[in-house]
Order: C-alpha cells, then structure tokens, then sequence
C-alpha cells in the first residue's frame, strides 16, 4: 500500500509537470461499451464505465488541452491473476502525434520503476521473429489454422481473433525481459479507436508497453474521423452480435462530439495501475497490491 | 443432464470430463491479451493416464462434471485377476482390474487401508499409504558388523515385493517401506 501511494503521487507529479490538468469524469453512465471484448457492470439502471475514454475525448473536443485521470473502472468477468473486474486506470491524452506520447512514456517508466530506455518493435517483426509469419500479408485462413493449431478452442472467428491468439501465445512471452517493450503499430483489424498509419494502411498507429510480463499499457494516435467512428462501432455491434452478446448504443454525445467540434489530434494512453505496482513489486498477482479484493461469485 | 462447469467456476482440484476422460484441474489462470478475446488456460492432469497436459478455453465455454470422488477402502485379497476392495462405511465390495493399481499391487497385505478414487462409482485408481510396514520371509543371512558400509541386498516380502535392504536384515524382521519411492525406511519392532 506504501508503494501504491508512492508510485500515484509520483505519476501524478509527472503528469502535471508536464501541463497536464486532472479532470474526473462520471463513473457511472448510460451507455455500455460496444467493444466486441469487453463487458460493461451494469448499475442504477445504467453501467459503470470500462474506461474513461469516451467523456475525456469530450473535453478534448471541448479544448480541454492536455489532461489525465487516475479512475477505478469496471469489466465484467475479467477476474484472474492479472484482471480485477474493479481496477485502476491511469489515462492521459496529450495534444500531437504519437511520438510525443511513446517518448514521454519511456521517460515516465524510468521514473517510477528506474528501468532502462524501451526498446520500440514493431508489432510485425516481433510476430515474424515468433511465429515465422508476416502478420500483415498473411492470408486469414492461414492465421486461423495456425492459430488452432496452437491451442486456439476451436476455429478463431476472424484474422483479428487469430492475431491476438498467436501473438499473446507466442510473442508476449518473451517481451519486457530486460528492459520495458514498447510494441508499436498494430495490425490495421486490431486498431481499436487508432487512426490508421500514413504511410501503410495495413497497419494503426496502437502501441502496447510490456514490462516484468505484464502488459502495462495500452495507447492510440487517436481516430479523429466520426464516420470511421461510426463504422467501427457498428462492426463491434456486429461482432457482439455473433457472439450472442447484446449490442451496445454508441455514446452519442461522444459521436456528436466528434461531429462538432471534433477533437483535436491528439495521442492517448491508458496505463494499469495495480499492475504498475505489480511491476514495481515484483509481485505476480494482482491480489497482492489490491487492498481487500472482493469481488462477487460469477 | 449431467452437472457441468462454467470456466469462471473452474478451481484447481475440479474434477471434470476432458476428451471424455476423468481429470483433475491442477491450474487455471484467466488470460486477456489486449483487448482481445477472454481465455481460461488450464493444467490438468487425466487421471486414467496420469498425463498432465495444457488447454485454453473461450471464457464461458462449459466442460462436464466427472463423477470423482476420493475415499478410504480396506483391501480385501486379490484372485489374480482382479483386487478386492471393502467400502469400510457400507461394506459394499469393489474389484479393481490390474490397471487401477498402477503397480502398487505389490505392496498391498490383507486388511490395508487405501485411499481409492471412484470414477462412476467404480474403482478407478488405488494409492497406497505412503508408508507400509511389511515382513521379510526370504534373504541372504545377515552379516554382523556390516551396518556402516551401506551395503545391499535383495528381500522378498511378505506381499511377493522386493526391495534393496541393507545387509542386517533378516527374514521375519517387520521393514517400513516408502510406497512412492520403493525404498526401505527403517526396521520396525515386532
């Protein structure tokens, strides 16, 4: 609990060093997320939120400028040694492109866990080193097979499910040994709300932070465009769909937002706290650094 | 229909049905990488076999409840075939078939308690206390003054087994012998 404290206050000094403002945001919303893999906790006729992504866009669309939070967010079913269905998300959106971000990320992790600079790879030479496939260019049936083939339950649905299978299989394992790995440029069907990159459309510009084997991070070049919004969200639903989930309403003040006045470009990051103090423990499960877990059956 | 288990009720102990096999869940760990889809990665070890192996299920995916249930019996005698084993509660006769014994056989003596695993409430395993204490009936004479050297021999006891003893030994001498590793223990008093 004394290292928790520190490492909160420290990160929140680094934050606001930087000309970053602290905001909170409603816990407590509407709307569930339409993510095809995450499950909002219902409550008080509406749902807690998974993350605050959507109300700080908000702000950033209201000229907010730079600014982070430091929340509990919620996730149904998502309970094991590395996921708490109540944990702790630091995010924080600073104005730019993504290098600003990456940088300042590496300069942070030294800070409160005295690593060594990260080594940046791309999500493409770690999969070929790994797994011996080119992760861009490979055909779906391809990836799928290979998938089952290790271990996937059954046929995965898409590329994007093969993708995640193989890489948290094959590559994870190996990342974050001496210093943190920042893995970066995600395939363009893994690109959650990251825009695309400039220069290869097959890829988005998502990074990942892999330290003490954990993933630490997770972080866009935001997506600016409504209608691409618009598009994504919809083949979540329909992802839902198909797995017999019930489709989500997209935040539509979120949407309108988006719309008008739109929010600026900007990068953003979400970082687990409690494995953040996992890390800087050396502790190998979440129990360990969260005061009185207590989660319900089911 | 039979009782199953979802993968959030999985623990490490369960008893559950894999490639329709009794199993034994020995770790399970929930895994997410990214955001991508949830996973329940386990270690089991099938309990026919005694192979431990690995398996990732989608979360939510449900597996079969085995009928495992592990208990005490008394070994009752053994017609070559089959194992005679008595439920010491009910009275209630069990045979197991050589398979079940997993080599134990050799050290089972009438009346021996054993902790036994049902599977569909017939025997599916006998495990043998850790320590049995059994009679020699055949050895080469002891030879005196020889308890240093850490010497050897073979004795035959009083179940058919043969262990290495050290060389005092004599027949009718009681031995306790480590059932797991094979291994004489020490001598007991008679």
């Amino acid at each position: 609990m004394r290292e928790r404290s520190r490492l909160v206050a420290r990160l929140r000094a680094f934050l606001a060093a930087r000309g970053y403002q602290e905001v909170e945001t409603p816990i407590l919303g509407p709307d569930a997320t339409p993510d095809r893999h995450l499950d909002s906790v219902p409550a008080a006729g509406g749902f807690l939120h998974t993350s605050p992504e959507f109300a700080m866009k908000r702000l950033l669309a209201a000229g907010s400028g730079p600014i982070f939070q430091i929340v509990k967010a919620f996730r149904a079913g998502e309970s094991g040694r590395h996921h708490a269905v109540e944990f702790t998300i630091a995010e924080w959106y600073r104005i730019g492109p993504l290098e600003g971000l990456l940088s300042e990320m590496d300069l942070l992790l030294g800070d409160l866990l005295g690593t060594r600079p990260a080594e940046r790879r791309t999500y493409r030479e770690l999969f070929l080193a790994a797994v011996g496939v080119d992760p861009l260019s490979a055909g779906a049936e391809r990836l799928r097979t290979l998938a089952e083939a290790h271990g996937h339950p059954g046929r995965p649905d898409d590329r994007a499910a093969a993708l995640d299978y193989l890489f948290s299989r094959l590559v994870e394992p190996g990342l974050g040994a001496r210093v943190p790995t920042i893995v970066t440029r995600f395939p363009a069907p893994l690109a959650a709300l990251a825009r695309l990159s400039d220069d290869d459309s097959r890829t988005a510009e998502r990074f990942e932070v892999f330290w003490a084997g954990l993933e630490l991070a997770n972080g866009y070049d935001e997506l600016q465009d409504a209608a691409e919004h618009r598009r994504r969200f919809a083949a979540e639903n329909r992802a839902r769909e198909r797995a017999g989930k019930p489709a989500a309403r997209p935040d539509g003040r979120f949407l309108a937002a988006l719309e008008d006045p739109g929010i600026p470009r900007c990068s953003g990051v979400a970082l687990g706290v409690d494995r953040l103090v996992m890390a800087a423990l050396g502790a190998s499960r979440l129990d360990e650094v969260i005061a009185f877990r207590e989660e319900p059956d089911g | 229909m039979a009782n199953t288990y979802a993968t959030n009720e999985f623990r490490s102990g369960l008893k559950v049905l894999l490639d329709s096999d009794p199993c034994v869940l020995l770790d399970c760990e929930f895994v997410k990488p990214g955001k991508g889809q949830a996973f329940t990665r386990i270690r089991y070890r099938n309990l026919k076999t005694g192979r431990v192996l690995d398996k990732t299920f989608k979360s939510g995916e449900k597996v079969e409840a085995a009928d495992v249930l592990d208990t005490e019996m008394e070994f009752l005698y053994s017609d070559g075939g089959d194992w005679h084993f008595m439920d010491p509660n009910t009275y209630e006769q069990y045979s197991a078939a050589k398979a079940a014994l997993g080599g134990h056989e050799k050290w089972l003596l009438q009346g021996m308690t054993c902790g036994v695993t049902l599977y569909n409430d017939a025997i599916l395993l006998i495990h043998p206390p850790h320590f049995v204490d059994l009679k020699v009936v055949e050895t080469e004479p002891g030879i005196r003054g020889d308890t240093a050297t850490g010497g050897s021999k073979n004795a035959t006891l009083e179940t058919g087994a043969v262990v290495r003893v050290p060389l005092f030994i004599e027949v009718d001498e009681t031995l306790r012998l480590d059932t797991r590793t094979g291994e004489y223990v020490s001598r007991v008093k008679n």
